[in-house]
Order: structure tokens, then sequence, then C-alpha cells
């Protein structure tokens, strides 16, 4: 492992981007950075910027109006970087599949690396998703 | 006097002012609750009676049928002691209704929303324009109308069907 991978995997900083969902994911990913699951053990920390961040981490079905708004913000991340999705509604726009103006899936709009399965996912399930994706980055 | 009674009153005092003609269908299904169907050009006239005779200020929400022919658009409002619903239909071939914005300022989102997803526009508006729908949805696509399946919707809005 380079040093540069090592430093890198060692402290990924996470942006949290709610697209359209309904609290209940976001509510499961602050329990994630609790000292009851303290996600901070593996050095992530939860940023307010893009800019900072590392993996970007997604909740909600993305309505049709968010998606620009998602893209542009995964944009502003620098190089490299991830995204989990979060939840049913994250990964194929769960119970609002078929509705007008969901874009059903957060890996139409941006490449996504790990998906947590869940409505909503637990707190270790949202833990186990992250340290898979910080072990096939090269943890 | 039992609570009926109290918002039968009400109703038949919006009648009167607004005249007997243009009261097509009055319901009082049960206390507390009632609906009116009145013909639209006197809908200004019924809110701005509502608003200043009886006191009822607060409008809860607009919402749209569309009825094949005709769209129905309801003015929700909520008094101290009834829930009352003013209708009005417009014919699909002309949407259009009289902004009540003027008068209870609180509709302006309403409005919009309406002529979003009925499409029924709100005439003498001051700021209609787009509420809901993202920037690239075209114009005069509005989701909620009953020609509209969501495959037929996201091949007019996406060019493909998904």
């Amino acid at each position: 492992m380079g040093l540069v991978t090592w430093a890198r995997t060692r402290s990924p900083w996470l942006i949290h981007f709610n697209a359209g969902a309904c609290n209940a994911c976001d509510i499961e990913v602050v329990a994630v950075l609790t000292p009851t699951y303290d996600v901070e053990r593996f050095g992530a920390l939860l940023k307010g910027t893009p800019r900072h961040a590392d993996v970007m981490v997604v909740t909600g079905s993305v309505p049709r109006k968010n998606a620009p708004r998602l893209k542009r913000i995964y944009d502003q991340m620098p190089e490299p970087k991830f995204v989990v999705a979060i939840g049913s509604c994250a990964i194929s726009g769960g119970v609002f599949q078929d509705c007008y103006n969901v874009m059903e899936g957060v890996d139409k709009i941006i490449p996504v690396n790990a998906y947590v399965v869940g409505c909503p996912p637990k707190p270790e399930a949202i833990l186990d998703g992250v340290v898979k994706l910080l072990k096939s980055a090269g943890y | 006097m039992s609570a009926l009674d109290e918002n039968v009153k009400v109703v038949e005092r919006l009648t009167e002012a607004i005249g007997k003609e243009n009261v097509i269908e009055v319901k009082t299904p049960r206390a507390r609750r009632a609906f009116i169907r009145i013909k639209v050009e006197k809908l200004r006239e019924a809110v701005t009676y509502l608003k200043e005779k009886e006191g009822i200020t607060h409008l809860s929400t607009i919402t749209g049928l569309d009825l094949g022919e005709e769209r129905e658009i309801v003015y929700h409002f909520g008094a101290k002691n009834l829930a009352l619903s003013v209708k009005v239909r417009v014919p699909a071939s002309d949407p259009k209704v009289p902004s009540i914005t003027d008068i209870i300022n609180g509709a302006t989102l309403y409005e919009r929303e309406v002529h979003d997803l009925v499409g029924v526009y709100p005439e003498g508006h001051p700021d209609p324009k787009r509420l809901l729908l993202s920037e690239d949805w075209p114009e005069g696509v509005h989701p909620l109308l009953k020609t509209w399946d969501v495959n037929s919707l996201r091949k007019r809005v996406d060019g493909k069907e998904w």
C-alpha cells in the first residue's frame, strides 16, 4: 500500500446529501456519527462542504429538480471521490418508483461505489457499507 | 342550535350574498363541514364576502381535479368551527380562474402549484412563474392531468421511456 492510499483511506471525510429523503435515512446517518457507533474511529468526519469531502453519502429518491444539484455537488468534490447510496430510495427510487418526477436511483445521475439496503438501513449497515467501501479503496 | 345548522347558515348567507342563480351545488354532509360549488365568475365576490363579512381568512390549500371536459378547482377554507370548500369548474379548453391572491395573500403559492400540476392559470396573479416542476420541464405539460400516465409523461419529458 502506498503512502497516499494509506493516508486517504484512513481519513475519509464525508459529505451528506439529502436528495429528497424522508429523513429516516438521515437520522440513521447521524446515528452513525454518534459515539455509540462512532464512525470516527475509521477517521471519518462529517464535513459541511463537498470541497473537503472524499465520500458522498446520498439518501433519498432523487427528484428531477434535485438531480442537477446532486451532480453539481458531486462535481465540486476533489478526486478521488466515492459515493455511498443509503437506503431503498437512493438505490432504486424505493416506493417512489414510477412517480413522474423521480429519477429512480442515485446511479442514474452519478457513479455509485457502494449501496446500503434498508428502509431505513440500520446504523450498523451504514457503517458496514462505509467500511466495505474503504476496503475496496485499499484500506 | 346544532353545529350543523350553524354551518348551513354560513353557506346560506354566502348564497344570498352572491345570488342563488350563481350557486350550483351545496353539500353539508356533517357537522362543521360544507361544500359549495359556484360559478367561476362569482369566485372573487364569494371569497371577498367570506373574508370581509364572515371573517374566514384562512385558506388551507387549493386543489385541482381533472374531470375530462372540465377541471375543478377547490378552495379549502378553515374557519373557527367550519371547514368550507368552495368549488369552481372551468372548461378544459380554456383553463383559467381569476386569481384571489390580492384578496387572500396566502393563495399565491397554491395558485402557482395548481397551475404547475393541473394547468389552471390564475389570471391576475402578480408572479405566475413555475413553482414545483424542474427547470427543464417542458411548457404546457401538467403531470397530474388524467391524459398522462407515467410512461407517456416520461416519453414527452425525456424523449424516451425509462
